[in-house]
């Protein structure tokens, strides 16, 4: 049990830094939900604000349907794991774990059997006696994952839990977190800057940028339908190619063009444009490299020169200069193709995305 | 080669003067201390006795000598601890709250810290008439603590500053309310840096003068800083043996409290460097 709600949240540093800005959020019972966006972007005063370490500048903070602004942390039944995790160093690990129970003052038995429940669960039974100090990275970090959760909060907020860990133990523990979430059908909010994280682990993933919320979906959703140029630009690896275009005309048969790039749209697509855009002589068109094909040159809608092939053994990114733009395409092939040698790319209109570059916001 | 060698020698002789130069005045002063000859001149006593160590049982004017210790304990415990106390928890509020002034109170703190005790004196003095503080422990409790605590407060201040905050968040989301965080969890973190206080405090109160010497005029309610100048008699007559063995017993606390904590020390040392 454990929705949360954000309405008209606004938080303000003194003596002017903005940092989130008129945040409204839902996070449903037993939800993954992940607050993605660069350093800076507002995301962790957002879990901070959740968790009543900070107050908000305006509006209010509900959990489970209760107004909690006004409550202090202990009062929210929240646990927190922290970035550098803040285990207490003073304390063994079983009393790191049990913290919060013994102060919540629960029986000493009851204790004892929540903590070893734990313990076993997150595979950390065998430190219970030793000091943080003695820990590993990855143990360190279960046992703040067994502090957070040993309690049973009705929402677990997560700052970057998996950043201070090396590149094999952070995808081994993502896989791990989504399934404890899962298993013990908790609420979790968390917070990263890593949108492969945010892909993999979210049901749904809010995307922030300069305090404000830009887009909040299905991971799929924020992938195939990003709404602004910022979004577009932050999820996918590699990120997604940015080309300036016009929109042609020539009675009634659109086309996106510019030097190497001519594709033609469906009557109904180019009308959209039309209709939407300040200036349709100034577009941003954007394609992912994955939707990049070579082709043949009449099934081509975009032409350029080999520039760097960059082979990772499983596919191959291949750097096309086009017109003044270098863009990247995804192949699942190696290629016979070498620097400099002429290249024709098709890509469907299904998967292209049009940006005005006045709003940043996309007109489909 | 050769040049290498000469310059050891140099280094050496140059180590050798200054180390000399420290520990010569403090080698004499033990020797005398257990010399039934003691004089001002340097030797190695033909036997060694316990003489002058007793000699301290004997009334000077009508106080005995380790009086003189009993009282600067009791007036430089005290007012360490005050200070470490009062310093301890302002500079938590400092360290962890942004608040109008902040800069300037800590600026103030350190202007406090440079004025000699002397200028403020003759106000004390009056202030003191009318409470009637002179000539008590309090009185020269309060005052020693007043001076210390700007300084302990500083280094306090910039100790919290060196713990990260994520340890008392931690321990306000697991359910401990600011001051339970404060108690449970920043304090026993904080033991390093809060002894390093104390210490410091206890010994600038330890080797206090002018204060005491001004407020406490009774010789039964005087520190040993100030009973020791009653050693030296009329007409310049000084019992060399006495005055050095009274020495070696004002010098000890300050070392065997120092050996006691110095685990803490070097830790609360290291958090203030690490700033």
């Amino acid at each position: 049990m454990g929705s949360v709600e954000l309405k008209n949240v606004t938080k303000i540093f003194p003596p002017k830094t903005v940092a989130i800005n008129n945040v409204n959020l839902k996070v449903h019972d037993g939800e993954f939900f992940i607050l993605l966006g660069p350093s800076g972007c507002g995301k962790t005063t957002t879990l901070r604000i959740i968790a009543g370490l900070e107050k908000p500048t305006k509006g209010r903070v509900y959990i489970d349907n209760e107004d909690v602004t006004d409550l202090p942390p202990r009062k929210r039944d929240i646990a927190m794991v922290f970035q550098t995790w803040a285990l207490y160093p003073h304390m063994k690990v079983y009393d790191n774990i049990a913290f919060p129970l013994k102060l919540r003052k629960v029986a000493k038995d009851e204790i004892d059997r929540r903590v070893k429940e734990v313990a076993k669960m997150l595979q950390i039974e065998t430190l219970l006696d030793r000091y943080p100090r003695q820990l590993s990275g990855g143990q360190q970090q279960r046992v703040a994952l067994a502090r957070a959760l040993v309690r049973k909060p009705k929402v677990w907020l997560l700052d970057e839990p998996l950043s201070n860990l090396d590149a094999i133990l952070r995808v081994q523990m993502r896989a791990e977190l989504k399934r404890l979430q899962k298993e013990l059908k908790i609420t979790a909010i968390y917070v990263t800057h890593d949108q492969v994280e945010a892909m993999s682990m979210g049901d749904r993933v809010a995307v922030l940028n300069a305090g404000r919320v830009l887009q909040v979906g299905a991971p799929n959703e924020v992938y195939n339908k990003p709404n602004t140029l910022f979004v577009a630009s932050f999820i996918g690896s590699p990120p997604m190619n940015f080309m300036r275009v016009a929109l042609k005309n020539e009675g009634g048969n659109y086309a996106l063009v510019a030097e190497g790039v001519s594709i033609p749209l469906p009557t109904e697509l180019g009308k959209i444009i039309e209709e939407k855009a300040s200036d349709v002589n100034d577009l941003i068109l954007g394609v992912r490299p994955e939707h990049l094909e070579l082709s043949t040159a009449e099934d081509s809608n975009i032409r350029g020169e080999v520039y760097v092939i960059e082979p990772l053994g499983s596919e191959t990114i291949l750097n096309i200069k086009v017109g003044d733009n270098i863009i990247k395409a995804r192949l699942l092939k190696e290629t016979t193709l070498s620097i400099g040698s002429k290249v024709f790319l098709k890509v469907s209109t299904n998967s292209i995305h049009v940006f005005d570059p006045s709003t940043e916001r996309a007109l489909f | 080669m050769e040049r290498n060698v000469l310059a050891y020698v140099l280094v050496y002789l140059f180590l050798a003067v200054v180390f000399a130069f420290f520990v010569g005045p403090l080698l004499w002063l033990f020797l005398s201390a257990f010399d039934p000859n003691a004089s001002p001149v340097f030797e190695i006593p033909s036997h060694f006795t316990l003489d002058n160590f007793k000699k301290l049982l004997v009334p000077v004017g009508n106080v005995i000598p380790l009086q003189w210790i009993l009282n600067s304990l009791i007036i430089s415990l005290s007012a360490a601890t005050i200070a470490t106390l009062v310093s301890v928890i302002s500079a938590y509020v400092f360290a962890r709250y942004t608040f109008k002034g902040q800069g300037a109170m800590l600026t103030t703190f350190v202007i406090l810290r440079l004025v000699p005790p002397i200028v403020i004196a003759l106000p004390i003095m009056m202030l003191y008439n009318w409470w009637g503080l002179i000539n008590t422990y309090l009185g020269a409790i309060l005052v020693i603590a007043a001076l210390i605590t700007p300084f302990a407060l500083l280094i306090a201040e910039s100790f919290f500053r060196s713990l990260p905050v994520e340890y008392e968040e931690a321990a306000m989301v697991d359910g401990c309310s600011r001051l339970g965080a404060f108690m449970r969890v920043t304090l026993h973190l904080a033991i390093p840096g809060i002894t390093t206080i104390w210490l410091l405090s206890f010994v600038t109160a330890w080797s206090q003068f002018v204060i005491p010497l001004m407020i406490l005029k009774n010789p039964a309610l005087m520190p040993a800083s100030v009973g020791l100048s009653y050693f030296f008699g009329e007409y310049g007559r000084v019992d060399y043996g006495r005055l050095s063995a009274f020495s070696l017993l004002f010098s000890l606390p300050v070392i065997i409290i120092f050996l006691s904590i110095q685990k803490y020390l070097r830790k609360g040392i290291a958090g203030l460097v690490s700033r």
